[in-house]
């Protein structure tokens, strides 16, 4: 509970506070769902801030203040912060998407612990066609959703939907100088939790295949980098108890050993959707 | 003591207990009204994430 101190009392008579709950302001994304933090508005209603509540109280109160005297400080320290998000989405747009807008308006969301990733990256995508570079501006909120989906707390849906965004950008773009580096990123956050990265590169590529071939190549050499180098993780473990092992074994597909590791394991909150997925998966292969 | 006045000096701990609960400054969920109050007065907010008095 956050006790009602009196420095927190007279803070209140000049910036009026609201504990949430699980209720997210600013039209703001889930991410990083654990943990607790501060968003600021400025008095026109734009969010000007997200800090880390746990990072920035331990902070102060290592440098000697007491808790109630860190809280107001923190707000303090994030009220000085003038420009909004919506100044840079703005800016963004008005500017036509090029390079220096997209800079200040990602080192706005590092800024904001990249908390409202989300929302740029839909306000993006929903102006792509109106910016000087249209494939630009989808490239930039593609690597938004990228950093969003990577740090953010295990979530298929998300996951699920970033795998459609790369491969939807590089359908759209297979010669595009950034191919390479989506294709790992497609492997590293998108297909993290796949069932069978194999079968559904095998997949892909096929349909790559007829125009985009090159890309298919591209595509199925990564994947099989990516499995030798599991299959290598596989072999250096000492016992099947780790906590990532069922998901090694399903990347490669294995069914039968996955349905026994799912069968033996606890499977707790954010695994529950991706564990159904892998046994569906895992079952409709033993078929 | 009997029930009746047993019951009264019940009555009159929580009458004074509810009277010295203290108003706490800050408000506790409905976060867009909040929002908008604060929009529509022209002062800046603050709103805590996941900060509820269960689990806070």
């Amino acid at each position: 509970m956050l006790l009602p101190s009196k420095a927190l009392k007279k803070l209140n008579q000049t910036v009026p506070i609201c504990l949430s709950g699980n209720e997210l302001p600013g039209n703001c994304d889930l991410r990083y769902g654990q943990f607790y933090y501060l968003f600021v508005f400025n008095d026109a209603g734009e969010l000007t801030t997200v800090a880390n509540m746990s990072n920035g109280l331990t902070n102060r109160v290592n440098e000697g203040m007491t808790l109630p005297k860190a809280f107001v400080d923190m707000v303090h320290d994030a009220l000085k912060i003038k420009t909004s998000l919506d100044d840079h989405e703005q800016a963004y747009i008005d500017a036509g998407g090029t390079e220096a807008s997209h800079q200040a308006l990602l080192g706005k969301l590092i800024e904001m612990e990249r908390i409202g990733s989300m929302r740029v990256v839909k306000l993006l995508r929903g102006h792509a066609d109106q910016m000087k570079s249209p494939t630009n501006t989808r490239l930039h909120a593609l690597s938004f959703e990228i950093e969003a989906v990577r740090r953010q707390v295990i979530n298929k849906t998300a996951v699920d939907a970033l795998a459609s965004s790369i491969e939807s950008f590089l359908v759209n773009n297979p010669s595009h100088p950034k191919a390479k580096q989506l294709i790992d990123d497609y492997f590293d956050v998108a297909l993290r939790y796949s069932f069978d990265l194999d079968a559904r590169c095998q997949s892909l590529a096929k349909q790559w295949q007829p125009s985009d071939p090159e890309l298919a190549e591209q595509l199925l050499a990564k994947c099989k980098r990516q499995l030798t180098a599991i299959r290598k993780q596989i072999a250096s473990l000492k016992d099947d108890k780790g906590y990532d092992t069922p998901r090694l074994y399903a990347q490669i597909g294995s069914a039968q050993k996955t349905i026994q590791l799912l069968d033996k394991g606890t499977t707790l909150g954010v695994f529950r959707p991706i564990h159904r997925a892998w046994r569906i998966s895992a079952e409709k292969k033993l078929q | 003591m009997k029930p009746a006045m047993l019951a009264s000096a019940l009555l009159l701990f929580a009458a004074a207990a509810l009277a010295q609960e203290p108003t706490l400054p800050y408000a506790i969920g409905g976060v867009e009204d909040f929002l908008n109050t604060n929009k529509a007065n022209g002062t800046p907010s603050v709103v805590l994430y996941n900060f509820n008095l269960e689990s806070g």
